[in-house]
């Protein structure tokens, strides 16, 4: 037991000094905005489980969040002067706002799942942005989102963050941040009572837990982070476009969290830097090697053999081999059952 | 002894349980008939009848997971007919359920704490921050637990995961997770069945103390052995309606209830 967590820490302290200093190491713009794209892909796809995995309730509607988010920067923060930080703020705040009007309508909606109700509401959220052509620009993209601009202390130097090593110094303390919420949470009473409204809602209720209030924190939260990392993409890409909440966002959301392993922090964090990485790797020289609806394809496919194969993604994997290694040294370990 | 001395069916308390008039339907069927009931504090009190004649229904709506159709129900003079059934909890009413009821992806121990942390606080912001007050809580949480799942020898299982027990141990663990909450009222529905005789024989002292220690139990029970043994009252159902009540033996000897069980 103590030495596991003795491991534990030693490989988050590694990890956290590897992020840190990756940039030093890595020069190349390639490698940092893959960094970046891993780092954000975790964070989202840690959002996403928290309403997917821990209180179980599968939303396909978390990438509205990202792509409102998104706009909240490029339309109100970036034109009203937010600040970078003010704008990812702002749109964290308005975005959990938000969550908690579409959650309290569709945890509650009878007759349709919670997951179709979501569905419905991306896919209407897309049109309204899509069409609203004089507010988003519609298809045309809504650009010109301000570059960020860091004052530095004591001085009157404003630094604009323009290069991938400035915007991933800038990212690194907000996913942290977003990291730790989500890890608090799952690891408090609350994660606990998101455990067992997943497991048996009647049973929850029973012994106090109401059901809704808890689906609903977990929403909430999940809008929180996910509203956040929509400004920080304004903000990187510099343009706001419809797609950027479309529901290939929400596709591989899934494959990330249910191939990683659904519900656990370690299985979601390894799916999605797999995912987000992956797709590099298929790239030649910039072009795609593959068609995206292909890849998405690939994904689709991937997704159907693992529920079917594999309902517990690597995270299983890895855990029925730590539990083999277990047995082998101490074979005496298991004999209370 | 001392449960001759102060008997709880002479009690001039008001009750913990009043039941008016309560009708419950499921599309046709009449599940709940008009069923008046009174439950006097600290007895313990059995209800019986055949298979579908209502029993589960009735702990339904008394813990608010179904909303009876008519009737009112109060518990400590308030009415709790239409709260939600987490409130009902919180006040003090712990149940098992008949299809045992366990969190599968939990420990052992985990299912306990689950079980009491509600009852001791609900602040989601100092629990996100694991603050001084919320650590000690948990702690007196798991020492509570430990001694509960010591009692039923579970504890060097707390570790495992709850869907690794075999239903004796399931029906154990639901038990203590309702003991851990310290429940003014105790439901339990049909906790002898499925069990070995001698895991009969320790529930039976199990619930006997518990009543012992003053606490309120309503017991829905098939096994005539255990009803008759410790009950002090029981409530006959059948078909949704009351058909008697009294004492064991009275209850025994009651023409009416022969022919429902055994339709002589
Ligand atoms: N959720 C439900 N939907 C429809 N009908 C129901 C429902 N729950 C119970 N019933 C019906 O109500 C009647 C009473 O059922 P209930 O489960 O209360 O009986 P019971 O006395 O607990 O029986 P048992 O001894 O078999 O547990 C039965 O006819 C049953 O089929
Ligand atoms: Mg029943």
């Amino acid at each position: 037991m103590k030495q596991k967590k003795v491991f534990r820490i030693t490989l988050f302290i590694l990890l956290a000094a590897f992020l840190i200093i990756a940039p030093q190491v890595f020069k190349s713009g390639y490698i940092l905005n893959a960094l970046i794209d891993a780092t954000r892909w975790t964070v989202f796809a840690l959002a996403f489980d928290l309403i997917a995995g821990q209180v179980g309730q599968v939303s396909l509607g978390q990438s509205v969040f990202l792509g409102l988010g998104a706009y909240m920067t490029s339309l109100v923060g970036s034109r009203f002067g937010f600040g970078w930080f003010g704008s990812i703020l702002f749109a964290a705040v308005t975005m959990a706002v938000l969550s908690l009007f579409v959650g309290v309508a569709f945890f509650r909606i009878r007759h349709v799942t919670f997951a179709i109700g979501t569905l419905g509401f991306a896919i209407i959220a897309q049109m309204v942005v899509n069409s609203a052509v004089d507010i988003t620009g519609g298809s045309l993209c809504s650009l010109g989102v301000k570059r960020p601009l860091l004052s530095i202390p004591f001085t009157d130097i404003a630094l604009k963050i323009t290069k991938p090593f400035q915007y991933y110094y800038l990212l690194l303390p907000v996913a942290a941040l977003l990291f730790l919420l989500i890890w608090a949470v799952n690891r408090s009473r609350t994660g606990r009572a998101f455990i067992a409204v997943r497991e048996d809602e009647i049973r929850a209720a029973a012994i106090g837990i109401n059901p809704l209030r808890y689906k609903l924190i977990a929403f909430v939260l999940s809008g929180f982070v996910i509203g956040a990392l929509g400004s920080f993409q304004a903000q990187y890409l510099s343009v706001v476009c419809p797609s950027d909440m479309g529901l290939e966002i929400t596709n591989t959301l899934m494959i990330m969290v249910f191939v990683g392993g659904v519900g656990k922090m370690r299985g979601v964090i390894i799916g999605a830097v797999i995912f987000s990485v992956l797709p590099r790797f298929l790239e030649v020289g910039g072009e795609k090697a593959i068609a995206p609806q292909l890849q998405q394809m690939v994904y689709g496919l991937i997704l159907i053999l693992v529920t079917l194969y594999m309902p517990n993604g690597l995270d299983g994997v890895i855990s029925s081999l730590e539990k083999k290694g277990k047995k082998s040294k101490t074979p005496h370990s298991e004999t209370v059952l | 002894m001392n449960r001759v001395l102060n008997n709880p069916l002479e009690s001039k308390q008001n009750p913990v349980f009043k039941i008016e008039e309560i009708t419950k339907r499921f599309d046709g069927v009449i599940a709940l008939d008009q069923v008046n009931i009174e439950v006097k504090p600290g007895e313990l009190l059995s209800i019986i009848g055949p298979n579908g004649s209502g029993k589960t229904t009735l702990f339904n709506c008394i813990t608010g997971f179904l909303r009876p159709e008519e009737g009112r129900i109060y518990y400590q003079e308030k009415e709790i007919t239409r709260l939600p059934p987490d409130k009902i909890s919180l006040m003090g009413i712990g149940r098992t359920f008949q299809s045992v009821s366990i969190f599968p992806s939990l420990t052992v121990l985990d299912n306990v704490l689950v079980s009491v942390q509600q009852h001791q606080e609900e602040n989601n912001l100092k629990r996100i921050l694991h603050t001084k007050d919320i650590q000690l809580l948990e702690e007196k949480a798991k020492e509570m637990a430990f001694d509960l799942l010591e009692k039923v020898k579970l504890y060097e299982l707390r570790n495992e995961l709850a869907e690794n027990l075999v239903y004796g141990q399931r029906k154990l663990l639901e038990f203590i997770c309702v003991l851990i909450s310290d429940p003014k009222v105790i439901m339990l529905d049909e906790p002898a069945a499925g069990v070995n005789t001698s895991m009969v024989d320790e529930m039976k002292k199990f619930i006997l103390d518990l009543n012992a220690e003053g606490k309120t139990v309503l017991l829905v029970e098939h096994n005539m052995g255990v009803v008759m043994d410790i009950s002090q009252r029981i409530i006959v159902l059948d078909h949704g309606k009351k058909i008697a009540e009294g004492l064991p033996e009275e209850i025994r000897n009651n023409e009416q209830v022969q022919e429902a069980y055994f339709g002589t």
